[in-house]
């Protein structure tokens, strides 16, 4: 299967190859010859490419080369032998036209110019003695390697070494054969050389290659920046033409010094083979046996050079092939692709039929289709990184980055190119991005103050305006700052308070005053919490102004203990006022009762004399003397009920009253106070009637105050009454609604002037007697009523009154019976 | 007071020092009050011995032993109920019915008479019409059927 495989990979590329130098051989057509003239060219020794031969004279690859272009263009060459380093020196200074063998640098760029067509694409690798275990680049850490002086291999182990951070020995040298010989002596752990020459020479030191490979330098003439391109353009055309021609020169020389028989797989092997075949029959005609041994020794050495070839190649096809990443491989100029590897066919989608049918710019946007062709256009050369985007199977657009250099496909100028899918990488970036920005967003707008500071030191890093706005900074005073240079804390315990708070749970809360910028001081509510950042330990810090909270509560505290006091105050005013009542309520029942008594004094003697004399005792008296001494009598008696009255009322209302509670006969009760108040009715020619109900008997109550109640409205009924009469009814009720006892109810009910609606609710009230202007012809204290109702609920009774205006009224008394 | 001799009380005026009238003593600052209770027990045939104040009718009490002491309760110096007390605290007087005649009519007042010592209580002002009738409920043999 791998077999096919492989076939089938060499085969398309082989073919695609011919078609291309098809074309291209007929593009370059020989050029004319130019002026004859004289080129020196620099010689080292860097076998097969180019180096001196046992008879001192120049030879390899490069020479063969050259020395053909020189034939057909009829120049001169003159040889300058030396060092790798003495010829570059020499061409910089212009003591030589020409140096084979140099690969492309930038910064050789500057000092030199190249021809444009490589010579040779020749890998580099590390050799070693035989035993030893290098076998990775990691392998040459801490060890001693000889490389070229000046070599671009110098500049790429320097480079790996760095990147792999190896720290070995970079031993430079002429060289490579001094360099061999110092691997072999065991002066160096091991050497990097290009492919060629350790293919040809490490059996020779002893040496072994090992699986340690550079990327591919393409080598070039190189001749001085100042001198005229004339030559190197030449050589590029000579070259041109050669490498399209599998007999020309250039080949010839690849098969004399290195077997090479990669490019043209079975007919250039076959060939060379056959060219072995004809020296050693043309030897063995014409020369000695000892010729003929040497040859078949030459022949075997070629022989094991192809099967290391071969075995090389299938490395770096398995090493493209194998390679996870997509890579493909496109022709340089016309931008054909060459080769993908699986990797690509899979992270692509297109099958690798499709992908070899297209060109690079197939692969690209619309967009950015002809930015890529100029760009591709002028990489030759050089090595290349840039983002680009491709387009896959499917249609989906990925971002991709490219890293290419140009590499010798089947003798093709061509390049490889390792790609990279960043899409996922990009989009995490915009997330990151945006959520950065909107977290840095948030940060800035958030109303609460935030820094993030040095924990060690308290450098601030970062703060947002809020927190400037709350300690008084400007943003730029306070980055790079400790907050004790700012004089922030009040008290520098407070932070060191937080520092040895956040020890625990790497958080911290607190209240605490802040000092502003001009030293005003302001409360705040800190939170800090420690958190890496950026690989840091730092220390996050959020700050509330609270003093607006601080002042609220500063209000209600003031408020609190405002109403406290106005309590307090209120309280004492109120015990004071309370004192002050208590003592006037005292002041009033001394009052009353001196009041009693000094009236009382007086009318005793009023009272007394007048019915003394009245009773004839002091003599005897006529008729107008008597009328007028029972009106004094009358006055005076109307006084003292007066008096009688007042006491009683305030008594009631002093709470001062108290009600007995014995038996006694209801029916003699109401007789009595029916007789007391019959000679005045019969006076005034008012029917009285009684009218007790048989069931009438015995009740427990007070009876003085039940016969002060039925008396005062007896009174009443007579003195309000002109015409018709008065009629008491007693009888046994039952149980009001809500109460348990049946009641005794005594009703008068009276044919007299009644009373006004309007006039019911002052009816009980104390001096309210109702005033029709009929005041004068009813006497009366005005407290009559009340001291009734209220005598009533004392017996825990009531009054209840019915009338009608001009027609009478009904008063009924009742009680628990 | 069984071994006393009966006492026929007679109109004032008629067959006078032959009969021994009952003698009452008077204990009252207000002269008015005074005047006009003197000049009822008189009329009814009882003899009156005055005090103005409260001293001069403990001395008197002693002194006269009357058959009746009506005792005003408001009086200078010594106030009715310690006047009581102080006739109650003689044993020769334990005996004699002691009227408070007052003008002090609040709640208490006649309980506070009676706890003194005192044996009646009327208050001021009083009735002429039956004012007699009611302390001679006192006396062991009252001239009621011959008063007026």
């Amino acid at each position: 299967m791998k077999k096919t495989n492989e076939a089938a990979w060499v085969y398309k590329t082989v073919s695609i190859l011919l078609a291309v130098l098809g074309t291209l051989a007929f593009i370059t057509a020989s050029s004319p010859a130019a002026d004859i003239r004289t080129i020196r060219v620099g010689v080292y020794e860097d076998p097969p490419k180019v180096f001196t031969d046992t008879s001192g004279r120049p030879a390899g690859i490069f020479i063969d080369i050259l020395k053909r272009i020189a034939e057909d263009r009829g120049w001169e060459i003159s040889y300058r032998h030396g060092t790798w380093q003495q010829g570059l020196e020499r061409l910089a200074r212009g003591q030589i036209d020409l140096m084979p063998d140099v690969a492309y640098t930038a910064r050789r760029d500057v000092t030199y110019s190249f021809n444009t067509v490589p010579v040779l694409s020749v890998w580099s690798q590390v050799y070693a003695r035989k035993s030893s275990q290098i076998r990775t680049i990691l392998d040459l850490k801490g060890k001693r390697v000889a490389v070229l002086e000046q070599s671009i291999q110098l500049q790429t182990l320097q480079t790996l070494a760095g990147g792999f951070d190896l720290h070995l020995t970079l031993i430079p040298v002429t060289d490579y054969e001094t360099e061999f010989r110092m691997i072999a002596e065991g002066k160096v752990d091991a050497g990097v050389t290009n492919r060629f020459f350790g293919l040809m020479k490490a059996r020779e030191f002893g040496l072994q290659s090992t699986p340690v490979i550079f990327d591919p330098a393409p080598y070039f003439f190189a001749a001085p920046k100042k001198g005229s391109r004339e030559v190197l353009e030449a050589i590029d055309r000579e070259l041109a033409a050669m490498k399209v021609d599998p007999q020309s020169a250039y080949y010839a020389s690849l098969r004399r010094w290195t077997g090479e028989k990669v490019r043209f797989e079975i007919p250039v092997w076959l060939r060379m083979a056959g060219l072995v075949m004809g020296f050693s029959l043309l030897g063995s005609l014409a020369a000695a046996a000892v010729f003929k041994r040497k040859v078949r020794e030459r022949t075997r050495e070629l022989d094991r050079i192809n099967e290391n070839l071969r075995e090389e190649e299938r490395r770096y096809r398995m090493l493209f092939e194998n390679n996870p990443v997509p890579m493909l491989i496109y022709q340089r100029v016309t931008f054909k692709m060459l080769a993908v590897n699986d990797a690509f066919v899979h992270h692509y989608g297109y099958s690798r039929e499709q992908a070899l049918s297209f060109v690079l710019t197939d692969l690209y946007p619309e967009e950015e289709k002809e930015r890529i062709a100029k760009v591709a256009m002028g990489l030759k050369g050089r090595a290349y990184v840039g983002e680009w985007h491709h387009v896959r199977a499917d249609g989906s657009v990925i971002t991709i980055v490219a890293r290419s250099h140009d590499i010798s496909f089947w003798s093709t100028e061509a390049r490889i190119a390792v790609l990279t899918d960043v899409t996922e990488m990009k989009r995490l970036e915009a997330e990151l991005r945006e959520s950065s920005e909107r977290f840095a967003a948030i940060f800035e707008m958030l109303p609460l103050g935030v820094c993030i500071t040095r924990p060690e030191d308290g450098v601030f890093l970062h703060v947002n305006s809020s927190f400037g706005g709350i300690v008084g900074y400007a943003n730029a005073e306070m980055i790079g700052h400790t907050s004790r240079e700012l004089d922030v804390w009040r008290r520098p315990e407070d932070r060191d308070a937080m520092i040895r708070g956040l020890s625990g749970t790497g958080e911290y809360r607190r209240e605490l005053i802040l000092r502003r910028k001009g030293g005003a001081h302001i409360p705040v509510n800190l939170c800090s919490k420690l958190i890496p950042l950026d690989g840091f330990k730092r220390l996050l810090v959020v700050i509330e102004d609270i003093s607006e909270r601080k002042k609220a509560e500063e209000a209600v505290r003031e408020l609190t203990a405002g109403l406290e006091r106005r309590v307090a105050e209120r309280t004492a005013e109120l015990a004071v006022a309370k004192e002050r009542a208590e003592a006037a309520d005292r002041l009033k029942s001394a009052f009353l009762a001196t009041m009693s008594h000094e009236l009382r004094t007086p009318l005793n003697s009023i009272i007394g004399f007048t019915g003394i004399i009245l009773m004839g005792l002091a003599g005897p008296l006529n008729e107008e003397q008597s009328k007028q001494l029972r009106m004094v009598e009358k006055s005076a008696n109307h006084l003292l009920s007066l008096i009688n009255d007042v006491l009683d009322i305030s008594k009631i209302e002093a709470g001062q009253l108290d009600v007995g509670c014995k038996l006694f006969d209801v029916r003699s009760s109401i007789d009595k106070v029916a007789g007391i108040a019959r000679p005045m009715a019969e006076k005034k020619g008012l029917r009285l009637g009684v009218e007790i109900a048989p069931e009438i008997d015995m009740l427990a109550s007070d009876s003085r105050r039940f016969e002060q109640v039925l008396l005062n409205l007896l009174n009443n009924a007579v003195k309000f009454t002109e015409r018709g009469g008065v009629r008491l009814t007693a009888w046994l009720a039952p149980p009001s609604p809500g109460g348990s006892h049946p009641e005794i109810r005594v009703s008068i009910a009276d044919t007299g002037i009644g009373i006004k609606p309007e006039d019911f609710g002052t009816l009980f009230q104390p001096f309210r007697q109702i005033d029709t202007g009929l005041s004068r012809q009813h006497e009366g204290t005005g407290l009559g009523l009340a001291i009734c109702r209220k005598l009533a609920e004392l017996l825990g009774g009531r009054i209840e009154v019915e009338s009608k205006w001009g027609e009478g009224s009904v008063f009924t008394f009742s009680l628990p019976a | 007071m069984g071994g006393r001799k009966r006492i026929h009380l007679l109109p004032a005026g008629l067959r006078k020092g032959e009969i021994m009238k009952a003698k009452v003593l008077l204990i009252e600052d207000n002269e008015q009050n005074r005047y006009l209770m003197n000049f009822l027990l008189d009329k009814h045939g009882y003899a009156v011995v005055e005090a103005f104040d409260g001293p001069q009718g403990v001395k008197l009490a002693a002194e006269e032993l009357p058959r009746l002491i009506l005792l005003d309760i408001q009086l200078p110096t010594m106030d009715g109920y310690a006047v009581a007390r102080a006739l109650r605290a003689n044993p020769a007087l334990e005996n004699i019915p002691i009227i408070a005649v007052t003008s002090y009519a609040m709640a208490g007042d006649r309980e506070k008479a009676l706890a003194a010592g005192c044996t009646g209580y009327i208050e001021k002002p009083i009735n002429p019409a039956t004012f007699m009738a009611r302390i001679e409920r006192y006396l062991d043999n009252p001239p009621t059927e011959s008063s007026p």
